[in-house]
Parts: structure tokens; sequence; C-alpha cells
């Protein structure tokens, strides 16, 4: 992970770089797929006195956590120049806008 | 003037200058299809058929090499230098796939911000948590091993290469084929309509709700699945895709993981709040 | 190579089929500019025959030459047909033009995209002059779900034009982003390039909202489903109408600034040359653009006021509303210090430039009256809105479309067209304008309601609003008949025009300005041979 870092603030990254660094393909997989599995658990903390408010709240970390960790590492944009990130992520603001806007009742 | 003019048209018709009908055709397709879908349906199978004419020869047009304009010339390297021109414009394009699906998406968690009856997960919900699970594990695994089949073919290892690409068709088809073994379910035995009905009216809302999110995310699956038909198809024929040329392989994966990403989102509101 | 002699229109064809086998299949981009702008103007033609029958209606009180029904018909296409298929459209045929000139591209970066988004235009302009339907350009619900079938095909053909906008963007961005030459950076970059990637930056994230709108109108119209239906079908949980507005506007509010950016782009280039002196505050016309781009975003709730949506939401919006003066400020006082101690040349294209500036500045203005949400509740659905926005978007967008146009005919074409009847279209167009606009500022402050077909209940209260209405209407008629120097100017010197071989807007004088067109901005040009017929792209 350390040389990673170092080698992507060296910024353009020669493609033959990029090759050689690992990329933890397979831990990511393992990830996406525990969290998932506690996400299908989330409904039924409902039984255990867990509100509602608190089960959305778990969901909307893990949702956003798998979400990064596919945009990082299998859409390698852990991998890219760091501008390429804020394509996605800038928009995002605006997105939030307006969902809130949307979600907002009168 | 005139003969400059004159040879300007020969250049066009050229080899140097390549056109191509294929745009007025898939445009004209389009027209023809929306035409039919509002008016007489069966107008819109034309449309279709035009489509997919016009599709066809336009991808005959690039296995045939044909190269249209001239991106040769030597450019200002910019903010960008690291990212190909295809790979940007698929970002891009995902960009606006983000603004769809979040407009589709806001505009559901504002119809259940104010309705008064919303179904619970695991309590009143006609929906199946453990069959969609299953599902929600195929599309992480799908983009798994698409992950894997772009390594392979890095790497030239063209034997992972092709069986992870086929593995991530499959799983990408199976994703498809629950999601309308799911539909059926839930149309013809739990009365969940996109419309209101007789049986169970309190679920329009509902059921509009959900068929128009996971419809929208299904009709983009079909979509990848479609592509990475393609894909597979062009992976067994030899020297297609090398380690030094396999773009088209990146590209596909881009907008497979990011419809990978708009299920994430999905799963959890559609299904578990 | 010569000034003009790079021009896209060839003098013969040789014979139809190759006038067919040129048009149909070309991917070039200069010929898809044309293509974009030769259909945008014939839909400018169509627009404005419906604002002139309106108008004509509304001279008289009561249903004078076209019922009530098709009057509700004849506004709602004009709207349509203008924003949708003559301004947004004619912009981006001028920016498919010369956004790869003036960034030393050798076309764009997708070619057949290009010719694809161009191809959507003609059915999806076809389907909605076929539909007409009687909806507003805005649409509303739950007027657009009861209506008849003809809102299919406005949504059908809204649908195709948002997909050819769409496609279209990620061409022009790629474009602007990868292929500018050596040398062609954003410290050096053409302002018009840059409302163009601004413009279509909006154009990406704004244009796939309104499309998921309208398909989900589609859907309650033909599957019958609740997203914004409020009638008993839906039964005991209602869709909500308001959803649909929020989604229109974040759509139709930055459709405003693709609308009006790069005609702002265009008298960005104009003014320097025609005033002989280099533009005043690049950086600040630059980043203004970038910053009505960003803001343009934020406002669109402006629309909604009187919807009764929580204060709390509506003050952040109308400040954002009024905040998007400044940027637009900036701009209005870099061109005017650009002119100012300048040589001013005052051929066309600097008349309607001059044009621009005025009326844009009294349509901004009165944006900012109606920002405020106590002035809106007044305002609301008035002709001062109506006025509001004709002033931005003809006395703006389309004045400025007018300078760029009469700019690079030369380039364009490769001839010159006639000064005297640009100056008798510049004359016309502008008394036109005032006439029929500025007097709609009063029918609205007297209440008279946009979008109705009769006023004649009104008339007991305001005897005014006659004469009013007969001023307007005598104005629209001297606006419409304004246009036909310019497209008698057009189609004529594209034939007969002198031959252009060097810039015509060159200062020739004691200390010569160049066009930024002129000056190589790249110490390397991309070899000539990349443009077919000749030229060095604008090097």
């Amino acid at each position: 992970m350390e040389s990673q870092t170092e080698l992507k603030e060296g910024g353009g990254l020669a493609k033959a770089a990029i090759e050689t660094v690992k990329k933890p393909y397979f831990a990511v997989f393992v990830m996406l797929g525990v969290v998932t599995l506690f996400e299908i658990n989330v409904p039924g903390l409902g039984a255990y006195g867990i509100p509602k408010i608190v089960q959305i709240t778990m969901l909307i970390a893990t949702s956003v956590a798998k979400a990064t960790l596919v945009a990082l590492y299998y859409m390698h944009l852990k991998y890219e120049p760091l501008v390429l990130r804020y394509v996605p992520l800038v928009p995002l603001g605006l997105v939030a806008i307006l969902i809130l806007a949307l979600v907002v009742r009168k | 003037m005139a003969d400059e003019h004159a040879s300007s048209l020969d250049g066009h018709a050229g080899a140097e200058h390549h056109g191509s009908v294929w745009p007025f055709v898939i445009a004209l397709a389009g027209g023809v299809g929306f035409a039919g879908v509002i008016t007489y349906f069966p107008l819109a199978f034309v449309g279709l058929g035009l489509l997919a004419f016009g599709v066809g020869g336009w991808l005959w047009q690039d296995a045939r090499g044909v190269r249209f304009g001239d991106v040769t010339h030597s450019t200002e390297p910019g903010m960008f230098r690291d990212v190909s021109i295809r790979k940007l414009g698929m970002w891009l394009f995902i960009v606006s796939e983000i603004f769809f699906f979040s407009a589709i998406i806001g505009n559901s968690l504002a119809l259940r911000a104010r309705a008064e009856y919303w179904p619970s997960p695991g309590v009143d919900s006609p929906l199946n948590i453990p069959l969609t699970a299953v599902n929600t594990f195929m599309l992480i695994a799908s983009s798994f091993t698409m992950v894997q089949a772009l390594k392979g073919i890095e790497r030239g290892n063209l034997r992972n290469f092709r069986l992870a690409l086929l593995a991530t068709l499959i799983l990408g088809a199976t994703f498809v084929s629950i999601q309308v073994y799911e539909y059926n379910k839930l149309f013809f035995f739990e009365h969940l309509t996109p419309w209101k009905n007789s049986v169970a009216p309190q679920l329009a809302t509902f059921g509009t709700t959900f068929y128009m999110q996971t419809g929208f995310h299904g009709a983009h699956v079909t979509g990848g699945v479609i592509g990475l038909a393609y894909l597979n198809y062009k992976a067994w024929k030899k020297d297609w895709f090398t380690p030094k040329n396999h773009e088209a392989v990146e590209l596909v994966g881009l907008y497979w993981h990011f419809v990978d990403i708009v299920w994430i989102f999905l799963f959890p509101i559609v299904y578990l709040i | 190579m010569a000034y003009g002699s790079e021009s896209a229109m060839p003098q013969e064809y040789g014979s139809v089929r190759a006038f067919l086998k040129r048009w149909l299949t070309t991917t070039n981009h200069k010929e898809i500019g044309i293509l974009y702008i030769v259909t945008s103007f014939s839909f400018f033609v169509a627009g404005g025959v419906m604002a002139l029958l309106m108008r004509t209606n509304l001279a008289f009180p009561g249903a004078s030459i076209v019922d009530n029904a098709t009057y509700n018909r004849l506004f709602s296409t004009h709207g349509t047909v203008m924003i949708f298929l003559f301004i947004i459209p004619v912009l981006t045929g001028f920016s498919n033009y010369f956004v790869p000139l003036l960034i030393g591209a050798k076309d764009m970066a997708y070619p057949r995209i290009n010719a694809l988004g161009y191809w959507m235009i003609p059915p999806a302009g076809t389907l909605i002059l076929i539909g007409n339907a009687p909806v507003g350009w805005t649409g509303y619900v739950p007027l657009s779900i009861q209506e008849g079938a003809s809102v299919n095909f406005w949504i059908a053909g809204l649908l195709i034009i948002g997909t050819s906008s769409i496609i279209g963007s990620v061409n022009f961005l790629v474009t602007i982003f990868k292929l500018r030459a050596p040398g062609v950076t954003f410290k050096n970059l053409s302002l018009f390039v840059w409302s163009v990637l601004t413009t279509q930056f909006m154009v990406l994230m704004a244009t796939p909202v309104l499309a998921a709108a309208l398909t989900m109108v589609l859907a309650d119209r033909l599957l019958h489903t609740c997203f914004f239906s409020t009638f008993a079908s839906c039964g005991g949980s209602i869709g909500d109408p308001i959803l649909y507005q929020h989604l229109f506007w974040f759509y139709s509010h930055p459709a405003v600034y693709i609308m009006i950016l790069p005609s702002m782009g265009m008298i960005s280039e104009v003014i320097p040359v025609m005033s002989r002196k280099p533009i005043f505050g690049y950086k600040a016309i630059a980043y203004s653009t970038v910053a009505i781009g960003l803001l343009g975003f934020t406002v669109w709730v402006h629309h909604m006021f009187t919807t009764g949506i929580d204060i709390t939401v509506r003050i952040p919006f109308m400040i954002a509303t009024v905040t998007i003066a400044v940027p637009s400020g900036v701009k209005v006082f870099n061109w005017l210090a650009t002119m100012w101690g300048g040589k001013i040349l005052l051929k066309t294209p600097m008349l309607f430039t001059i044009g621009f500036l005025s009326m844009f500045v009294i349509g901004g203005i009165s944006g900012v009256f109606q920002a405020s949400i106590p002035v809106d509740y007044q305002l609301q659905d008035t002709y001062f809105v109506v006025a509001h926005l004709h002033y931005v978007l003809f006395g703006g967008s389309v004045l400025g479309l007018f300078a760029g146009t009469y700019f690079w005919y030369p380039r364009i074409t490769g001839r010159m067209y006639d000064e005297g009847w640009g100056k008798l279209h510049f004359a016309l167009t502008l008394v036109g304008l005032n006439m029929v606009f500025f007097t709609m500022h009063f029918l609205g402050l007297m209440g008279m309601p946009r979008r109705y077909a009769d006023y004649s209940v009104l008339l007991p209260f305001q005897p005014l609003l006659l004469p009013l209405n007969q001023l307007a209407t005598l104005g629209a008629f001297i606006l419409a008949f304004g246009q036909l120097p310019f497209f008698y100017n057009m189609i004529k010197s594209r034939w007969v025009g002198p031959v252009v071989t060097e810039d015509p807007w060159a200062d020739r004088g004691p200390e010569p300005w160049r066009s930024p067109l002129e000056e190589p901005t790249a110490p390397e040009a991309p070899p000539a041979e990349a443009f077919p017929g000749g030229g060095n792209g604008g090097r």
C-alpha cells in the first residue's frame, strides 16, 4: 500500500509501473461479500430494538463504502491520475442537492 | 476556387476521409422505434430491426478498421494526459448515467417520504430478500471476474482472460434471468404491478418505484451483457485482444462496474429499508 | 492558405447522388456544423410563424384568427421548437464548426457519434411538430398526463433530442480536453471554447435528469404508473406533481445557461476583433463562465416559488439566483472595458454585439427583480416573465448568435455577406424586438397572464391592454419581417457574395490588431493536409 501511494503521488504514472502494482482484487471481492452479508441482516435488527433511522444510516454507510471500493479498485480510480477521480466526484455534490430538494417535503 | 472544392469532395469520398451512413440509419431507427412505442406498437420492432441493422453496420466499419477523423496529430498533454480519449469518454458517459439514476432514485425516495403506507422488509414486503441477496452476490462476483479478465489480458494470459470473460457473461446473464423470474413471480403471484391493481391497491406507488428502479438497472445490465457477449466473441478470435491492445475490455469493464455500483445503492434502497 | 478557402461548402456537387452521399454520410465536423445550422434556422422560421399567429390573435380580444385550443398548441410548440430545435442545436452547430478549429484539432474526438447527434434532430423535430402538444414547453403534470396522444409525440421527440445532446456533450468535452494542439492550454484557450466547455458540462449533467422525468411521465401515461399522478387511479398512495417540476427545472434552468453561454462566447470573440483591442480580463471572463455554470445548477427552485415549498428551501435558492448576476455582471463589464478606447469597427457583427449587450442587461436585470420571492408572487405567470425570458433568449442568445453568424459567415462560406442588408436586419430586429418585448413588461405589470388566448374579460378593468397588445403585435411583425433580409442575405451571398481571400476583419491600419483566428496560438500548427479543401485549422 505504501509504495502505491508513493507512485501515485509521483504524478504521471508510467503504464509499465501500473502493471507491476499489485492490485488487491480478491481482497476487495471478499470485503464486498462480507459487507453484503452484513447488509442483508440489517432489516432483522429491528427485532433487537435498533430503530429504523440507525438501520438506514448503517446501510448508507455500507453502500458508500462498497461503491468506493468498486470505484477505487475495480474501476481503477486508485491507479488513475488524480484528476479523473474528480470527474465522477464533483457531480455528486449536485446530485446531493437534487435528491435533498426532492425528498424535503413541502 | 471551384477546383479546390471539387478536389475536396473527392477527398471525402476517397480513402483518406471516410463517411458513414450508419449514424443516419441509427437516428432514423430511433425515430421510427419511438414513433412505434407511442402509436402502433409493431412499428417499434421495425425500429428495433433498423437499429440492429445500423449498429451492425457501425460495428462492421469498426471491424474493417475504418478510421474516422484524424486524431493522430500531436496534442497538448493537458490534465488528462494519462487518460485515453475513449476512457475519458466512458467516464463522462458514466457521469451522465449517475444523473439519470439519481433522478429516478431521488424521485422514488421522495415518493416514499410522502407515502402514507410503505411495506417493510421482512414484515409485509412482497420482495424476496434471500433470492435477491444471491443475485447481489452474482453481480459482485461478475465484477470480480471482470477485473480478472482485464488482469489476464494485461499479463498476456489468454486462457484466464477468456475464462474470466465467459464467467462474467454467465454471471451477468444469470442476474438478468433471476430478475426476470422475480418479476414474473411478483407480477403474477404477489400482485405487485407498476400500476394500481384491485387486489393490492396499497402497493401502487411501491410497485411503480420498484419496477422503475430495478427495471432501468436491469436494462443497463442487459446492455452490459450484450457488450460482454460481443467481447467474448472477439476474445475467441486470434490476436484480437493483446496485452498492448485491449482497451475495449477495460471500457466495458468500467461500464459493468458502474452498473454494479448502481445495484450497490439500489439493493438497500429497494429491498432492505 | 487563403482565408475562407477552407470553407466546407463546395460550389457544385456534380450530381444529386454526390450531393446526397456527401451530406448523408459526412463525419466531418464542419459539414455536420453546417447541417446543424441550416436545420436549426429552418426550425427558427417554423417557430417564428407560430409566434406571429399568436401575436395576430392577441391583437384583438377574443379568438380572432385561431381558436383557443389551437392557441394552446401554438405557444407550446413555439417554446419547444425555439428552445430545443433552434437555439440549442444552432449553437451546437457553431460549436461543432469552430471548437476543433479554435483548439487546433483536426476533427471532433468521435466523428461518427457527432454525425449521430445531428441526425437525431430531424426525427425529433418531426415528432414534436406532428404532436404539437398543448401542454406548454414545460409539460407540467398533471396536465401532461391527462392530455391526449400528442404529448407522447412531444415526449418522444424530447427524449431523442436529449440523447443527441448527451452524446454530443461527451464528444465536445473529450475533444476539448484531449485534442488541443500543442500550446493550446487553459491559459490561452479561446473564450468561445471556454463557454462551450462549461455549456457541455451542464448538458452532460442536466439532460439525463430531464430524460428521467419525461420517461416517468411517459410511464404514467402509457402504463398508468404513479410517479406524478394525482388521480384516483393511483389510490391511497399518490404521486406528487411537484417532483416533476423539480426534475424539469433541474434541467431547464441550466438549459437557460446552455442557451446563453455559447452566445456569450461568440461575443467574447467578436468584441476584441471589432474593437481592435485584446480582450480585457480574459481570466475573469473565463472563470465567470465556469461560475455561471456551477451556480446555474443551484437556482432552479426560483421557477417554483409559488408552489408552496418551504421558505427555508426557497431562501437559499433566492440568494443563489441573485448571486448569479455577479458573474454575469463581471462579463458585461469586461466586454465594455474591452470596447473602451478601442477603434470600434461598426460592421454588422459589432452592431449585433452592442445590441446583445444592451438587451442582455435589460433581460438580466428584470431577472434579478423576479428572483425576489415577494416580487415573484406578483409577477409569476404574467407577461413580465415572458418579456424577461424573451429579452434573455432573443435579445441575448439570438442577437449573440446573429453577431457570430455574420462574424463567421466569410469563414464558413468563403464569401462575404452584404453589409447593407445586414444593417437593415439589425435595425429592424432591434426596433421590432423592443417593441414587442418591452411592451410585455407593462402588460405583465397590468396583470395580463401568459399563455392566455383571450384577454377580453380583463379589458373592462384595464382598457390599456388592447392598445399595448396591438403595439406588441406590430412589433412582432416588424421583428418577423426584419428576419427576411437576414435569410435573403445569407442565401444570396453564399452564391454571389464577393469571394473572401483574406480576413475581412483584420486591421490594416498603422497599428494592426489581428484576429485571434489569424494569430497562431500554437507553436506547432497542425499540418495543412489535415483539412480537406485547404485551410490550416484557423492558424
